[in-house]
């Protein structure tokens, strides 16, 4: 009972930084990538000019032109939802109380990081950073189905 | 497995820093089971990688930052780094890493894990080594740190505590196995 409570303390806790997401404007490289896509193809532009990263560059040179203040401000909210179902997805078979570990562990990384707008809200430094870890956990899902292994282990 | 291609080529296509880490880690599983879909991930995220790598736009972006420490003078700053981070998460933000263990100690695994204090010490080494690579990567290539450079060194950091709540959680399980065991045992002499 007390450890359901506990869950439901992180899921509040995160649902709290979600609605804190919701004040956040586009940023720097944000509006860098913003006035980039009216005048020339961020991705040439990016790959020839500055970067390699293609996948950072279609998010950001292709998405945010769309809805500008729509994606910022929901891409938090959408990094904790998915970050959350993928750690319950990776451990409901490893551990007891998966919600409580994987709203848990979310909760307890965003604490650590040491500037939380750099790392999380700032959209152009999330998607660098904190995107791929998305990406990689719904590949690492993937296999771990396909492959017919327990979620998350390396053992057949 | 196209699918396993394309996601691998797409997680590929962000950071260099995490890029090999998904490479080791997909590579094992490959090892592992000799599954085509571990295959065909690591081929795309190879060629993700290679693709990220010799971007024209590299030498750009090189040629605007400082020019590049040698590689033992980034490995002993990001050696310091990475003291510095674990330092401040302790005494700076405690809250965090009790909670990392205590969510790891809660959550009660539910298999027994047989030599707990190796695991913890695999754990705490790979845990520094993966801290340490993160910040050293980001030195070398970038010659500064800010703060979304931490970014991978506390995932790692919590990772690594939560698996050590894990692992206390799991003398439980081994406890009760044992007693459980020791009865049945009675049981049978009785």
């Amino acid at each position: 009972m007390i450890k359901r409570f506990l869950a439901i303390g992180m899921l509040v806790i995160l649902a709290i930084y979600a609605l804190q997401g919701l004040s956040v404007q586009p940023f720097a490289d944000d509006l860098a990538f913003i006035q980039l896509a009216k005048y020339a193809d961020p991705l040439t532009q990016q790959y020839y000019g500055w970067s390699g990263r293609y996948s950072a560059t279609l998010l950001l040179g292709y998405l945010l032109p769309l809805a500008p203040n729509m994606v910022v401000k929901l891409f938090p909210a959408l990094w904790i939802l998915s970050g959350v179902g993928m750690a319950y997805a990776l451990n409901k078979r490893r551990v007891r109380y998966p919600l409580l570990m994987a709203g848990g562990l979310v909760v307890a990384f965003l604490w650590a990081l040491p500037d939380l707008f750099e790392s999380f809200f700032w959209f152009a430094g999330s998607v660098n950073y904190l995107t791929p870890l998305w990406i990689f956990g719904i590949l690492w899902l993937y296999l771990s189905r396909s492959a017919s292994l327990p979620l998350g282990s390396l053992k057949s | 497995m196209a699918l396993s291609f394309a996601l691998g080529l797409l997680a590929a296509g962000f950071s260099e820093i995490i890029t090999p880490i998904f490479i080791l880690l997909v590579a094992i599983g490959f090892y592992r089971t000799r599954k085509r879909h571990y295959l065909f991930a690591l081929v795309g995220l190879l060629l993700g990688f290679t693709i990220v790598l010799i971007a024209p736009g590299n030498a750009v972006r090189a040629a605007a930052l400082p020019p590049r420490m040698l590689i033992t003078r980034a490995l002993q700053q990001a050696i310091a780094a990475s003291a510095i981070f674990i330092a401040q998460s302790i005494l700076e933000r405690p809250y965090t890493l009790i909670a990392a263990f205590f969510v790891g100690w809660l959550c009660e695994p539910l298999r027994r894990v047989r030599k707990r204090l190796r695991w913890a010490l695999v754990t705490v080494l790979l845990g520094f080594a993966g801290i340490i690579y993160s910040l050293f990567i980001t030195l070398y290539g970038a010659g500064g740190l800010q703060g979304r450079h931490y970014t991978y060194a506390a995932f790692i950091l919590v990772l690594t505590i939560g698996t050590l709540g894990m692992l206390c959680s799991s003398r439980r399980i081994n406890y009760a196995e044992r007693t459980t065991s020791q009865q049945s045992r009675n049981c049978a002499h009785q």
